[in-house]
């Protein structure tokens, strides 16, 4: 029985807010001393940022940590290690970032042997989508496939109503549905004007960003494996890994063993393929070693070969990327050399 | 600035039409105008996007090592090093120093554009402003004045700054703003160096070393281990990075902070005598960590201990890498004396 | 809970040192636990992640056919930090295995018809399975006639010294070793693998070709091969990249969009001509 769509006044969101916490942690955005807004655990509406622009990190990380712990040894005797456990919302997340969860889902859940650990807190979590009226100027999410209202991967999507004194809450799962319902003294009908409301909002975000005809773009990538374009337009790269670990889509991962004594523990942690020991072999071949060859992997895993294996791209159009690289390489001006090769 | 801007343009065109350089590193407009970013032209054509304003802040020494490197040649068939010119702030220009005297970057190959400057824009001192004043951080374009910084938003506002606030704090405390020893030197202003009383990194000498060591533990907490610092700074450029062999291990992949730490600690010990406090590696990093008191600290001891400052003296030695026989040893056969 | 990260507990049973330089060994591993053996199914052209606790995983192809009673052979060249710890561990050492995993050789394909295998170096643990597979009663019906050509360096540096002096003797198998230059006390073929297959020149009819290498050896043994009429599709090669999950997760080891662990690590050249070359 569950509820497909309420109006909360705003004033209520502690309300709600309150009632998530009897059984889940809620992480929501918020400014931290640093002036960064990044995702945090919540115990009220108080500080939680829902406009504004988008948080430092993706929060790929309450789904993802930097570090996890697969496994325990001591001598030769193994302990899995346990499964996250607990509940938690994940409040405020943005579309872009809401929308790369399923490609993350499909790497690491897909195949005969998803990762357990990454699969228990997809489980465990609910996610409640903000919607963006505002996109940055660095934003691109309509330009590949997503929306400032967009849906996918999110289990409820938030926007703001009736003047923004209200917030309209859609369910897009069942698990939405539920929540809605179990809170339904907080909500009130949305009417016609609400939706209506809703809709136009969407439009005017959806106008706001400029759309890239990224129609083709793959063929083009396809086609340009040796142009020299990978070189001129990477050669200011650093090589770090400020890219990888900010997008809320890049998944790449290490596996190493830590021990003291005969004790120790084997840990998944982030990796990037901009690190020229990504590829490294043992013997001391290197598939990739030159810088262009790594962003060149970059740019075709998320605009050709994701969409070969995964009939998406794999890039929500955050842009933080873009705002985040300390020297400004834009991966948009990559896409936009090649789809205007001839 | 746009005097400046026309000056490195022009020269650059005249270095590429006179034959004397093969590749001109610099400055163009960046995403959304807002910043500039780094640059590689290699034709007088390629010279006219030239720029510079108060966002040219990346350290251009670090892209020289990777250029220098030596690799295998054929017989018969060597490449040629290329003729490289750099931009070069005076901060910048102390790196170039510093790598040449490490024969990372041969000094006959270079040409040194040397820009006297006024200190570059913090972009997150710019954001936080922007924060107050607009409620976003976004900016679509910057413009400055000899005063002040006017920042338009996405939606045409115009927020006019006052200028210095936004400066970075290391620009504010920079001792040297004018380079020395470049090829030629373009007209600039420049802000009056500071005296170095009293800065950040001084204030964080004095603090106990308790204090100390939670204040960095604090601040270390937030790195994801992406390693822009590293890549970022001119003087970390070993092919092979400690915190990445594995033969042995010395330190953990992840971001557990034991690791990290040690990763931070000896990374800016390694610099000891060669960081040349650019803050290349506090703008790099993604999650806003203050790495210049540590860095800085480091930097302190080596003025204090050996009355060294890296990157003004071709022909000096770098302290870390020579020996005197009258060299002090008690630190080792005394630690705990002062 | 399914931990696709955690090995299956073995212990070293028997080490033994292949070559001459003393940098291959085949280590033989015995399942700690029965249950584990029965559901380690595997066919040969797989591979395994080898666990050392403590130190990592390597990826190493299946060097036992699984018609050899139930223990495990790898071939291992001690070349880092795993396999050098590996080299240093003697019988009675427990560890751990994730496996199998990738596709194995075709084998649906390969029925009846003429198998030629061309190999050099210590990339043949994997034939060897195939090899041994093949020349069980219960599967020899299955496949036409089964021809290898064999190289190495040098005599010292071939493998599984005692099994190819076997195969050589029998009628079952044409086995050719060969080494690149003529050495004091060896009165076998002299020549680099790719010319020893030209002059062989066997029949691409009713073919297929396996060919594990070294990228050179591959380079020019694939245009001898194109030349006697085999078809793209017929020559089947095994990639190796650096690994970690093994499961297709971590993104390591993709070559273009196939990942060389979990798609591959057999292809065919008509495959892999189609793919960047990135391994």
């Amino acid at each position: 029985m569950g509820m497909d769509k309420g109006l909360l006044r705003r004033k209520d969101l502690d309300a709600l807010i309150s009632a998530m916490r009897a059984t889940a942690v809620v992480y929501a955005p918020v400014r931290d001393d640093r002036g960064s807004v990044m995702f945090h655990e919540v115990d009220s509406a108080l500080d939680v940022r829902l406009d504004g622009t988008n948080t430092l990190t993706s929060p790929k990380g309450l789904f993802f940590p930097q570090r996890e712990i697969l496994m325990r040894f001591s001598g030769a005797a193994l302990t899995n290690a346990d499964l996250p456990d607990g509940f938690f919302v994940v409040f405020g997340i943005r579309p872009c970032d809401a929308s790369s969860l399923p490609w993350l889902d499909c790497v690491l859940c897909g195949g005969e042997q998803p990762d357990p650990y990454y699969q228990e807190r997809r489980k465990n979590a609910l996610v409640i989508a903000a919607a963006c009226d505002r996109p940055g100027p660095g934003c691109f999410c309509t330009s590949v496939g997503g929306s400032p209202y967009g849906t996918a991967g999110a289990d409820v999507l938030m926007s703001g109503a009736k003047e923004d004194d209200a917030l309209l809450f859609e369910a897009v799962t069942e698990k939405g549905r539920q929540l809605l319902a179990a809170n339904a003294q907080l909500f009130s009908p949305a009417d016609a004007q609400a939706t209506r409301g809703r809709e136009e909002r969407a439009e005017a975000a959806r106008r706001s960003m400029k759309v890239m005809d990224l129609n083709g773009l793959k063929d083009k990538l396809d086609a340009g494996m040796d142009s020299p374009l990978w070189d001129s337009l990477t050669r200011t790269c650093l090589g770090c890994g400020v890219c990888a670990y900010i997008c809320p889509a890049c998944h790449c991962f290490d596996i190493t063993d830590e021990k003291l004594g005969g004790d120790g523990v084997r840990v998944r942690s982030w990796d990037s393929c901009q690190f020229p020991r990504f590829t490294l072999h043992a013997s001391g071949h290197n598939p990739r070693p030159l810088k262009k060859a790594r962003m060149r992997q970059r740019v075709m895993h998320k605009f050709s070969y994701a969409v070969e294996t995964a009939g998406t791209v794999f890039c929500s159009g955050c842009g933080r990327c873009v705002r985040s690289c300390p020297v400004d390489l834009d991966i948009r001006r990559i896409l936009a050399a090649f789809k205007d090769l001839p | 600035m746009a005097g400046v801007a026309e000056d490195i343009r022009r020269l650059a065109g005249e270095l590429f039409q006179a034959g004397k350089i093969d590749l001109l590193i610099g400055f163009e407009q960046g995403t959304g105008s807002y910043r500039a970013r780094p640059v590689f032209v290699e034709s007088a054509a390629g010279a006219e996007g030239l720029t510079w304003d108060s966002t040219c802040s990346s350290n251009l020494a670090v892209y020289l090592p990777s250029l220098f490197r030596r690799e295998p040649q054929k017989k018969g068939a060597e490449r040629a090093l290329p003729r490289v010119a750099v931009v070069a702030k005076a901060c910048d220009m102390r790196s170039l120093v510093a790598l040449i005297k490490e024969k990372q970057a041969p000094r006959e190959n270079l040409f040194i554009i040397g820009i006297p400057c006024r200190g570059m824009v913090d972009e997150r001192k710019l954001a936080a402003e922007m924060e107050k004043a607009t409620g976003r951080v976004d900016v679509t374009d910057l413009s400055e004045s000899e005063d002040s910084i006017c920042a338009t938003t996405p939606d045409g506002r115009k927020v006019e700054m006052a200028r210095e606030p936004l400066v970075q704090d290391a620009c504010r405390e920079c001792r040297f703003p004018v380079p020395q020893g470049a090829d030629a030197t373009v007209a600039a202003p420049s802000r009056p160096p500071a005296n170095g009383d009293d800065g950040a990194v001084l204030q964080f000498s004095r603090r106990a070393d308790e204090e100390r060591w939670k204040s960095f533990e604090e601040e270390i907490s937030r790195c994801i281990r992406c390693y822009a610092c590293r890549q970022a700074c001119p003087t970390c450029y070993c092919t092979e990075c400690f915190a990445e062999t594995n033969r042995p291990a010395w330190i953990g992949a992840t971001a557990e902070i034991t690791d990290t730490m040690i990763f931070h600690i000896i990374r800016i010990f390694h610099q000891a005598g060669r960081c040349v406090e650019c803050d290349a590696c506090v703008r790099a990093c993604p999650m806003g960590i203050d790495l210049r008191p540590f860095a800085g600290k480091i930097a302190l001891d080596v003025r204090e201990m050996f009355g060294f400052t890296p990157g003004f003296d071709l022909e000096s030695p770098p302290p870390l890498i020579t020996f005197k026989d009258d060299d002090r040893q008690d630190f080792i056969t005394e630690p705990h004396r002062g | 809970m399914k931990n696709p990260y955690a090995p299956i507990p073995v212990t070293i049973d028997d080490v033994f040192i292949e070559n001459e330089q003393r940098d291959i060994k085949t280590f033989r591993l015995a399942f700690d636990r029965e249950e584990d053996r029965a559901c380690f199914a595997y066919l040969p052209g797989q591979f395994a992640e080898l666990s050392l606790f403590g130190t990592g995983e390597c990826p190493i192809g299946i060097a036992s056919s699984p018609t050899e009673n139930g223990h495990l052979l790898f071939s291992v060249k001690r070349t880092g930090v795993v396999t050098g710890e590996l080299h240093a561990s003697a019988p009675g050492r427990r560890m751990g295995i994730r496996g199998p995993l990738g596709h194995s050789f075709p084998w649906q394909r390969m029925e009846g018809k003429n198998i030629l295998i061309v190999s050099g170096g210590f990339a043949f643990t994997t034939l060897r399975s195939a090899i041994v597979y093949m020349l069980d009663p219960a599967n020899r019906q299955r496949f036409a006639k089964i021809t290898t050509v064999y190289g190495a360096r040098e005599p010292g540096e071939l493998l599984y010294k005692k099994s190819i002096a076997d195969w050589a003797a029998r009628p079952d198998i044409e086995f050719i070793s060969t080494i690149d230059r003529q050495k004091d006390g060896w009165d076998g073929k002299v020549g680099l693998v790719p010319n020893v297959v030209k002059e062989l020149a066997p029949s691409a009819e009713n073919a297929l070709a396996l060919v594990c290498g070294p990228p050179i050896m591959i380079k020019f043994t694939i245009p001898v091969l194109l030349e006697l009429g085999f078809a793209k599709e017929d020559i089947i090669l095994s990639l190796e990249n650096r690994m970690k999950c093994g499961i297709g997760k971590c993104g390591r080891c993709n070559v273009g969009p196939v990942y060389v662990c979990k798609d591959g690590p057999v292809f065919t050249w008509a495959e892999l001509e189609k793919l960047p070359a990135e391994y």
